[in-house]
């Protein structure tokens, strides 16, 4: 009895015609897929890649902005590298990154573990930590220039009241890196507090539970269940806020043009002045290129980090 | 014309459940298509024929409506013209007009001050010569003949006139005549020098506590040029340079520099009658703190007359007077001005008689930019204009003019004014000494000097 299924072709006869291939219901998916993906792609490589490799390539070039580029070899390199305003400007973004992302990453950690209980009225607090974030970092700048103005509210009605005298935010070296991250630690604190309430929400309340009955404390079930189960979040946190932090730019131009004295001077206002004010495009294109390799650096170092922690 | 289009029913008809795939990759792939051709056929035809031109200035809000007022007189007296005006901020208006140029999407016509014209868009080919028979003249040298003596000099090198001024500007002295009297000093007897300044401004000072509510005199702190135009101010009465005229030799700390720096920083420091740290530094009005009351004297251009508005505590309460001099004996004040250029990029021929054309009309009539904005055309004869018999303080400006000097262009002037602002401010808000800040600055000039 022949089996049933499909039956072998006898030998010497002629094959059947096969039919037309035809994709599968998930090729043509994935290929309507593609189509709907690809006008964004597109826009992508056309304003995000192809400017990217331009800046590589300009970086090779002495370049005016307003005239063609000609060829410098290494020169711009060589150039940043032996200019203090480079080194300078570099090290001011790494002071702001600092002294800004690391504060906001506790504070937010904590308001997130506050508001992560069944404190009264936590929907409100929650909007209002997370006004500052939906607000223009322009909008937020010029009305944080008023506050920090020698005659503004910070100084008049805050200090003032403590007999404390008026104090120069802004046009004093050492208060006005201060005060752009005071400005920038109220406006960023709401979104890195979404973002650990939503880390915090998705550890499972039976690991606290478990813990407690084990007879943990609170520190302890902190330090041994939420802070190595928040990981992945904490990795995101770091990664966002250090990428964020190098290249912020808008806060020192609107509040201080990078003044006084160079004092806020930070890398990305330094390469847009290099390019646009003095007209040396391709050595900002170099600062642009080195920029990008030090975030990818730092990003890769601490994705190895993290993942020689989880798995190590 | 025929284009691929959707039938309605196909979206609408009842039954149809949704819209088979193929027809609503159509529809997509057709939308621009037929919206691109609809867009076409809403122009008229009419503004097809007409040449574009596009005229970008700074902002200054006189300034502003009365380039609009005369662009629709322009319009309709060419009716074949399309004139786009757009304004600028002005923190930023020279790096959006230098990167619209770089790109290609720049201005036909644009409106440039002296010292950017000299340094940067007449060397690097930005702007072109000018064409005296588009502007209406039968020769270069009628052109130049319509102008007074230096008033074409802040855009011309080697001989070639790349714009005609749109204003032209002596830097005065304005004093708060109200703040004057109220401390017992004459409005008539005006400081000289600028040690009477400081001693002036001393009485004129009024403070609360720690904080001066009114300055005797303050100098500005907007951006780099302003600081530059201002420290200009007292280089050119005392003799000093950032650089030597052979454009290598750096001499920014030598004592004739220093000696500018030096009357900028006693004013605050010695005489105590400035503070940086209170200014305000809002460049759409940079005369702000005047025409509030909280500054009693400062450096005035005819311009800034014109933001001194109705019902402002300075409006009616002020007055200009002689610029204080190092040596009042021998008197200088510095020169500045903006002019109209054409863009080097607009070679279409149309576009370029246009342009010239729009040049032409805004240059044709001084008395109204006089009466309206503030602003001296340097034509021959704008002294005799029945607008300027009117003009506020017109015998000290008139007067003014004829010790003044543009400012010298020095080589790699952006990178070496954002030096001298950063030296400025060091020596200003941190007290580092005159002579010390210039040595550092001296350094720094050198640097930049060396680079390629």
């Amino acid at each position: 009895m022949q089996p049933t299924g499909v039956a072998a072709p006898l030998p010497g006869a002629v094959a059947a015609p096969r039919r037309r291939l035809r994709p599968s219901h998930l090729q043509q998916r994935n290929l309507w897929g593609l189509v709907f993906a690809l006008p964004a792609m597109l826009l992508f490589a056309v304003f995000a890649i192809w400017p990217i490799a331009q800046t590589f390539y300009l970086s090779f070039f002495h370049f005016s902005v307003v005239e063609p580029p000609k060829p410098a070899g290494l020169e711009n390199y060589r150039q940043i590298f032996s200019d203090g305003r480079f080194q300078s400007s570099l090290l001011t973004s790494v002071r702001y990154v600092l002294f800004t992302y690391v504060p906001v990453w506790v504070l937010a950690l904590l308001l997130a573990m506050g508001l992560n209980t069944r404190v009264k009225g936590r929907s409100v607090f929650r909007t209002v930590y997370f006004v500052p974030v939906v607000m223009s970092w322009v909008v937020v700048s010029v009305i944080w220039k008023l506050i920090f103005h020698r005659n503004g509210l910070l100084n008049t009605m805050f200090l003032a009241p403590l007999g404390i005298g008026p104090q120069n935010w802004l046009t004093s070296t050492d208060l006005a890196p201060t005060a752009i991250v005071m400005m920038s630690i109220w406006k960023e604190v709401g979104f890195f507090m979404v973002v650990f309430l939503a880390g915090l929400q998705a550890i499972p309340s039976v690991y606290d539970e478990a813990a407690r009955v084990d007879g943990s404390n609170g520190w302890q079930v902190f330090r041994y269940i939420t802070l190595p189960l928040l990981q992945p979040t904490i990795l995101f946190a770091t990664v966002i806020g250090l990428i964020t932090g190098l290249q912020v730019f808008i806060p020192q131009f609107v509040m201080t043009q990078g003044g006084p004295v160079d004092a806020t001077l930070v890398l990305t206002l330094d390469i847009y002045q290099t390019a646009f004010v003095f007209l040396d495009g391709g050595k900002a294109a170099a600062m642009s290129v080195v920029l990008f390799f030090i975030i990818a650096a730092i990003t890769l170092v601490q994705f190895r980090l993290y993942r020689s922690r989880a798995y190590g | 014309m025929s284009t691929d289009r959707i039938p309605l029913d196909a979206l609408t008809r009842a039954g149809a459940t949704r819209l088979p795939r193929r027809r609503f990759a159509q529809a997509l792939a057709a939308a621009p298509l037929v919206a691109g051709a609809g867009g076409r056929l809403a122009v008229p035809a009419r503004a097809q024929e007409k040449t574009q031109i596009k005229f970008w200035t700074h902002t200054h809000p006189p300034m502003v409506d009365q380039n609009k007022a005369m662009i629709a007189k322009f319009m309709e007296a060419n009716p074949d013209i399309e004139v786009s005006y757009e304004i600028i901020p002005n923190m930023n208006f020279a790096e959006k007009m230098l990167s619209s140029m770089g790109t290609g999407t720049g201005p036909d016509v644009i409106n440039m001050d002296d010292n950017q014209m000299r340094a940067t868009y007449i060397p690097r080919g930005l702007v072109q010569e000018v064409d005296p028979a588009g502007l209406g003249f039968k020769s270069m040298d009628d052109l130049k003949a319509a102008y007074i003596p230096g008033a074409l000099e802040g855009a011309t090198v080697d001989g070639k006139v790349y714009g005609l001024p749109s204003e032209f500007n002596v830097t005065a002295f304005a004093i708060n005549t109200a703040a004057f009297k109220e401390v017992g000093l004459d409005p008539a007897t005006p400081p000289k020098t600028w040690d009477e300044v400081g001693t002036m401004g001393q009485k004129l000072v009024v403070k609360d506590g720690d904080t001066m509510t009114r300055r005797g005199f303050d100098f500005l702190y907007l951006h780099a040029g302003w600081y530059h135009n201002q420290l200009g101010t007292l280089l050119l009465q005392t003799g000093g340079s950032y650089v030597a005229p052979d454009g290598t030799t750096v001499t920014v700390n030598q004592p004739g520099a220093v000696e500018a720096l030096q009357i900028w920083y006693d004013m605050i420091n010695k005489y105590k009658i400035a503070d940086p740290n209170v200014a305000s530094r809002e460049a759409t009005v940079p005369y702000q703190d005047f025409i509030d009351g909280k500054v009693a004297m400062t450096l005035m251009n005819p311009w800034g007359m014109g933001l001194v508005t109705t019902g402002t505590p300075a409006y009616g309460n002020y007055a200009i007077v002689p610029l204080p001099q190092v040596h009042p004996d021998k008197p200088v004040n510095p020169l500045y001005a903006y002019y109209w250029a054409l863009n080097a990029q607009t070679t279409d021929e149309k576009k370029k008689a246009a342009a010239f054309k729009l040049i032409a009309f805004l240059a044709s009539d001084p008395g109204a930019w006089l009466k309206n904005v503030n602003f001296i055309q340097p034509k021959q004869g704008w002294n005799d204009l029945p607008e300027a018999k009117d003009f506020p303080f017109f015998d000290v400006w008139a007067s003014e003019m004829l010790h003044g000097q543009f400012l010298p262009v020095t080589p790699k002037g952006p990178q070496i004014d954002d030096i001298m602002k950063q030296t400025i401010e060091s020596s200003v808000l941190n007290g580092v000494a005159p002579q010390e800040a210039m040595d550092t600055a001296a350094t720094q000039i050198e640097a930049v000097l060396k680079q390629a």
